[in-house]
This record gives C-alpha cells, sequence and structure tokens, in this order.
C-alpha cells in the first residue's frame, strides 16, 4: 500500500448523507451549466453508459445524473439510490416533472450496503459521491 | 463517501460481469480557479476574494474533513488506484474543465441575469448558514466574526447591483470553474 494515501477514519462505515451546503437545488442550479450540451456525448462516452443499459447511480442527490442518463440513452432503465430522504424528494419531484417516472426509478439506501443482488446492473455510476 | 473502497466493492457486487462501473469526482481539492470579476464598478471585490479565498482554506482544512470523516482535506487522490483495487479492469480516467460564466454569449441575458442571482443568493444563503452551524470551529481557525459581517455585507452589494438592473451581467463577466474528473472500469468476465 502507499503510505502516502490520505488516511481514512477506521470506523463502520453507514450512510451519513453530507449534503452540507450543497443542497439539491443548489447542485441542481450549477449542474444545468456545467453541464453543457455539446458535452454530454463525451460524458456518456466517459462514463460508459449506452442505450439499453439498466443503470444504478449511487448517491443520486436530487436525481441530476439519472435524469440526464435518461433523457439521453434510448432504452435505459436507471435506478436511483439516495440515502438522504430530502434529496431523494426532490428527485422524485423532478422525475415526475420532467415525465421520466417510467426510465428512472428511486429509492431510499446506504451506498455501503446496496440493497440489491449481485450481476444486477449493466452500469453502476455515481456523482461526486466517492 | 468517508470509504470509498468499501463502497465500490458494493458496487462491483452488483454490476453484472462485463459491466461497467464509472464515476465523476469533483477535482476539488484544487480548490478550483479563482473567480474572475471583470469590471463590476463596485468597490470590495478583491476584498471578496480574499475573504473567500481564506474561508474556503479554513473550511476544509477544518470543518469539512470533519463532516466527510477524512483525516484529510485531500479527497479523490487514490480513486484511480481504488478502481484497480477493486478488481475493475481497462481503467481509465478522463477530464472536464467546465468553464461557467453568466456573461457567457449561450445564454440568454434573461437567462444569463437568473442564473448569476440565484447562484449569488445561494452562496449567501451558504455562507450565512456556515456562520450559524460552524462559526465557532472557523472563527478558532482563523476566520473572525467581523470578517463574516464584512463578507456577507461584500456579497449582498453584489445582488443588490445585479438586482437593480440585471443586464449588468453582461459587464461583469463572472466565471466559475468546476474541474471534474470521470473514472471507469470494466468488472471482468467470469470465463
Amino acid at each position: 500500500m502507499n503510505e502516502s494515501r490520505p488516511k481514512r477514519h477506521q470506523k463502520e462505515q453507514k450512510a451519513t448523507p453530507v449534503t452540507g451546503f450543497f443542497e439539491g437545488d443548489r447542485l441542481e442550479l450549477n449542474w444545468r451549466y456545467v453541464y453543457r450540451p455539446e458535452f454530454i456525448p463525451l460524458l456518456m462516452d466517459y462514463l460508459g453508459a449506452r442505450p439499453g443499459m439498466r443503470i444504478l447511480d449511487v448517491g443520486c442527490g436530487s436525481g441530476f445524473l439519472s435524469r440526464l442518463l435518461a433523457r439521453t440513452l434510448e432504452d435505459v432503465h436507471v435506478v436511483g439510490l439516495e440515502a438522504d430522504e430530502k434529496l431523494l424528494d426532490l428527485a422524485h419531484q423532478m422525475v415526475e416533472r420532467e415525465g421520466l417516472t417510467g426510465q428512472v426509478e428511486l429509492h431510499q439506501g446506504d451506498a455501503y450496503h446496496l440493497p440489491f443482488s449481485d450481476d444486477s446492473f449493466d452500469l453502476v455510476t455515481s456523482h461526486t459521491v466517492l | 463517501m468517508a470509504d470509498p473502497a468499501q463502497g465500490l466493492r458494493e458496487q462491483v457486487r452488483v454490476v453484472r460481469p462485463g459491466g461497467v462501473v464509472s464515476a465523476i469526482a469533483c477535482f476539488c481539492h484544487s480548490g478550483g480557479l479563482a473567480h474572475y470579476h471583470g469590471r463590476y464598478p463596485l468597490s470590495g471585490n478583491h476584498r471578496i476574494d480574499q475573504l473567500d479565498i481564506k474561508l474556503d482554506r479554513i473550511w476544509r482544512q477544518t470543518v469539512r474533513p470533519r463532516l466527510l470523516g477524512v483525516d484529510h482535506n485531500i479527497l479523490n487522490l487514490d480513486l484511480l488506484w481504488q478502481f484497480k483495487e477493486a478488481g475493475l479492469q481497462e481503467v481509465q480516467i478522463n477530464g472536464h474543465l467546465a468553464l461557467v460564466s453568466p456573461g457567457d454569449a449561450r445564454f440568454s441575458v434573461q437567462e444569463a441575469a437568473a442564473y448569476a442571482l440565484a447562484r449569488q443568493d445561494k452562496e449567501l444563503a451558504g455562507l450565512i448558514r456556515m456562520r450559524e452551524e460552524h462559526g465557532a470551529e472557523l472563527v478558532a481557525g482563523g476566520f473572525s466574526q467581523t470578517e463574516f459581517h464584512e463578507l456577507i455585507q461584500l456579497k449582498r452589494d453584489r445582488i443588490e447591483y445585479l438586482q437593480a438592473d440585471p443586464s449588468r451581467v453582461r459587464e461583469v463577466m463572472e466565471v466559475f470553474a468546476e474541474p471534474l474528473l470521470i473514472v471507469r472500469g470494466v468488472q471482468p468476465s467470469a470465463s
């Protein structure tokens, strides 16, 4: 192991949402401008996201990435997982508002103990979670 | 996550053989780029930068590591290594630097002004909340209550300036930088 790597607390990990000052609406506000349309095809390639995939978005927050994947790629099914109830409520609202309820499903859950069976997704991704 | 290795192990478990695990990470330990304020005809813009940078440094050294449960204020340095350690193959990393300016010609004036004002409103609200919830820790770290007061007032002045005439957003050309890393790896096929 590289000794220069940052040390992290060695304690039992559990989902402790740390949204701090980055509330869902603030993230929504910024990401809309950071992810300009010309960048989206490149982003899909970088993420390894392709049409037809079953995708898990871990720590989906307000669902920005889940919705972006569902809007961009044909025939994808995106599952968003979020521990923070307030952010999940916001994600539900945004998914409904954008008419994506058929493509995006949302769950409350712990990123350290994913409530899904083995081998159940084609792509597992996350946005500023790891 | 306080323990990305444990999180990654779970992600690898639920992805099928031949599937992909990827992550977008904010390259936030760089502290971002200095904001460029253009020609705000207001006094105090350089002072806002001084105070913003000072507060951000103290925040990252004190409160933020405690909230995130890490001993270090540098995150994501080892993300690539951790993807490999999790057994993923064909691991690759890509970067994207998004520079966002409300004065960008791709925005209409109305959209630009709405974005600039909303962003500044939220920054102000975040600053006030930061003082309320973590003020004592930040003051102990070296950011005084006087500096909090000064920074809040300067930001209020700037919001009022834009509110008075939203078309001014074209003149100020603020620039915000959002550097991102995108890492991905493939779960080996069971063969």
